[in-house]
């Protein structure tokens, strides 16, 4: 069955109506009969008690008989039988009936003709009164009592039906209106929907509905403004490409060809990391799943991320010093993403440490928390700064470094995907940077 | 002739400075909004490349105080910004052309002759004295329709003169045009590039008036 309101109201509601139609039938049937049964012995006693108040001689008469054949019109179904004492008929309102004088008197049930008969009989001095009926007679007549109570019962259904049907429909107008109201927006359109004149059923329904429209306007403002930056962050590598390869095609001598290649390789290199780095930040967004979270040795993809860098550092004359805490600090997490948040905090502190100057890795653990520490004396941020450096593409003026300004960014996103915290202070003796990175145990 | 490039990225500013010097011009590169200030005040420039989201100084800010300045120096603007309101404001703030990155070189170089040509008033892009012909776009040098090589400065030095027939530069005006911030000069570099141009185009092709400085002649 199709799912409609107003198709299951109307269904439940007859379906319903013919139950208690049904049961007050039958109660109906039941009562009346009791009633009508009552009523049919007390007539039975009443019609006795005359008949017997009579003596036998006036019953007798014929004026009499025909007196009781004229009461009695109406009233067939009674078979009335007098007798005398001596047990001859005195009377009987059908001759053709000849039921026997019942042995027992009062109010009892007799077979004659392959159907029961209800009787009562009484007895004065020498005449004896039986009156008989058939008890189908009776139930005929119940029956067509209670049926009368039926009709109205199932008149109702149809009448009722039809209001349902009004009723429903004007109240699901609301309901069409705003749809309406909604189709007929453009996608642009995010401002909430009216609700004031609304029934109190679907108001909760419209407001939830209008805290998504917000929460899907601030989302999509994000997402515009992200990718405006995202557009301008891409524009400058690779203008810088396209003229390398401008130049690279003017190159006359070899020297220059050669010269112009090793910086185009960079310019391109330089266009990769944008691109990883928008990439990386737009996997890290808060709502990504958390489902491939995994138990991660923290100490080993440390090591495993340091090993890489260590190349780089040397090269920039750079003590690079691992965590001396080498036990198994397990955290929950997903791998690939704390690989990133490492290869760019370490990035980061290679980067900004001048020639000569040190790094040093410090993992710590509390009975809650996982903390690991980077801590270098390079050329630090300054404390005004540290609240802007995690905003996506914000760089420091006058940076001499060439950089995205997504690496805070989206190491910021990582932690905050993890349910962790981050930290900024001064690195060693006051100079530099400790970038602390705080992963709550499970 | 001499323009200032003003661009805070390492690597375009490499290429730009590269690309136009090979070109002929002197560029100067400036990686901030305040020494593109400085520069712009203490030098005459023919052009000035100008991006906009600039350290310490925003491009539109240096932009403003030139036109307050009442300069008329033709600026083309550089940038990642390509929203219609942000050429607007571009515009507006006084700037000649917009120029949205990526952008091809021979682009921007004909952006920068289209500048520099209607800055001197001429309608065609062949300067032309006499027999003397010369090609700012395929930097070619002809005397009486015969093609003539010059070097990057020589051409660059009868161009300076070329573009102002009648008016006498003097060595210093013609080192100015010739020579970047960071370029070592040679005390008689420009004579000896003069002496190189007269051998390759005649004689006649530049006057000198001693004391006073050069002027392009009649071949």
């Amino acid at each position: 069955m199709r799912n409609s309101i107003r198709g299951t109201l109307i269904t439940y509601l007859i379906l319903g109506l013919l139950v208690t139609s049904a049961f007050i039938s039958v109660l109906t049937h039941y009562i009346a009969g009791q009633e009508l049964e009552e009523l049919y012995d007390k007539n039975m006693q009443q019609i006795t008690t005359v008949l017997l108040n009579q003596t036998p001689a006036t019953l007798k008469a014929h004026s009499i008989q025909q007196k009781i054949r004229a009461n009695l019109e109406g009233e067939e179904e009674f078979l009335i039988q007098i007798w005398q004492k001596d047990r001859t008929l005195l009377y009987s309102s059908h001759s053709l009936l000849t039921l026997p004088l019942q042995s027992t008197l009062g109010f009892g049930f007799v077979n004659f003709k392959h159907e029961p008969w209800r009787y009562f009989s009484d007895t004065v001095d020498d005449i004896t009164v039986q009156i008989s009926q058939p008890t189908l007679a009776r139930e005929r007549v119940i029956l067509e009592v209670s049926s009368q109570f039926l009709v109205p019962l199932l008149l109702q259904i149809p009448i009722l039906g039809l209001l349902i049907w009004i009723v429903v429909g004007q109240g699901l107008k609301p309901m069409i209106q705003v749809s309406n109201a909604i189709r007929s927006r453009d996608s642009e359109a995010l401002q909430p929907l009216a609700i004031d004149s609304l029934p109190e059923e679907i108001k909760p329904t419209i407001q939830a509905l209008n805290e998504l429209l917000e929460r899907l306007d601030q989302a999509l403002k994000v997402q515009r403004r992200f990718t405006a930056d995202a557009a301008h962050e891409l524009r400058t590598p690779l203008t810088a490409v396209q003229l390398q390869l401008d130049l690279l095609n003017r190159s006359q001598s070899k020297n220059d060809k050669q010269e112009a290649l090793t910086k185009l390789n960079a310019g391109v290199k330089r266009s990769i990391h944008v691109v990883r780095q928008l990439l990386a930040l737009a996997h890290q967004e808060p709502e990504a799943n958390t489902h491939n979270f995994e138990k991660l040795n923290l100490s080993l993809l440390l090591s495993e991320c340091l090993s890489v860098v260590q190349d780089i550092a040397s090269k920039k004359n750079i003590s690079l010093i691992g965590p001396n805490n080498t036990n198994i600090m397990a955290i929950f997490g997903k791998r690939s993403s704390i690989r990133i948040l490492i290869d760019n905090l370490l990035d980061n502190s290679i980067r900004y440490t001048t020639a000569g100057g040190k790094i040093q890795i410090v993992l710590d653990e509390t009975t809650t928390e996982m903390v690991m520490q980077i801590i270098d004396n390079g050329i630090g941020i300054a404390v005004a700064e540290r609240a802007r450096v995690f905003d996506r593409f914000y760089r420091i003026p006058g940076s001499e470094e060439s950089g995205t300004g997504l690496g805070l960014a989206i190491v910021q996103a990582i932690v905050k995907q993890h349910a962790g915290s981050i930290q900024l202070d001064d690195g060693f003796a006051g100079k530099g940077l400790a970038v602390r990175i705080i992963f709550p145990k499970k | 002739m001499r323009i200032l490039l003003i661009e805070d990225d390492q690597m375009i500013g490499d290429s730009l400075q590269k690309a136009l010097t090979q070109s002929g011009y002197t560029v100067d590169w400036a990686k901030d909004g305040n020494t593109a200030e400085e520069g712009l005040k203490q030098q005459a420039y023919d052009l000035a490349l100008l991006d906009l989201g600039l350290p310490k100084k925003s491009g539109i800010e240096v932009l403003n105080n030139l036109r307050q300045r009442k300069s008329t120096l033709p600026v083309l603007i550089l940038t990642a910004r390509d929203q219609i309101s942000d050429r607007v404001i571009g515009l507006d703030a006084g700037a000649d052309d917009y120029l949205v990155k990526p952008f091809d070189l021979e682009e921007l170089e004909a952006r920068i002759r289209a500048l520099l040509r209607r800055r001197e008033g001429r309608t065609e892009s062949i300067m032309r004295i006499g027999a003397l012909t010369l090609n700012p776009l395929t930097h070619e040098v002809c005397v009486a329709g015969e093609p003539k090589i010059l070097s990057a400065k020589e051409f660059a030095l009868i161009q300076a003169l070329m573009r102002r027939p009648g008016a006498v530069l003097s060595v210093s005006e013609l080192e100015e045009q010739l020579y970047g911030w960071n370029e070592e000069i040679e005390s008689n570099a420009i004579e000896v590039h003069i002496y190189q141009i007269r051998k390759k185009l005649g004689k006649q092709a530049i006057v000198n008036l001693r004391g006073a400085g050069y002027k392009v002649g009649q071949l």
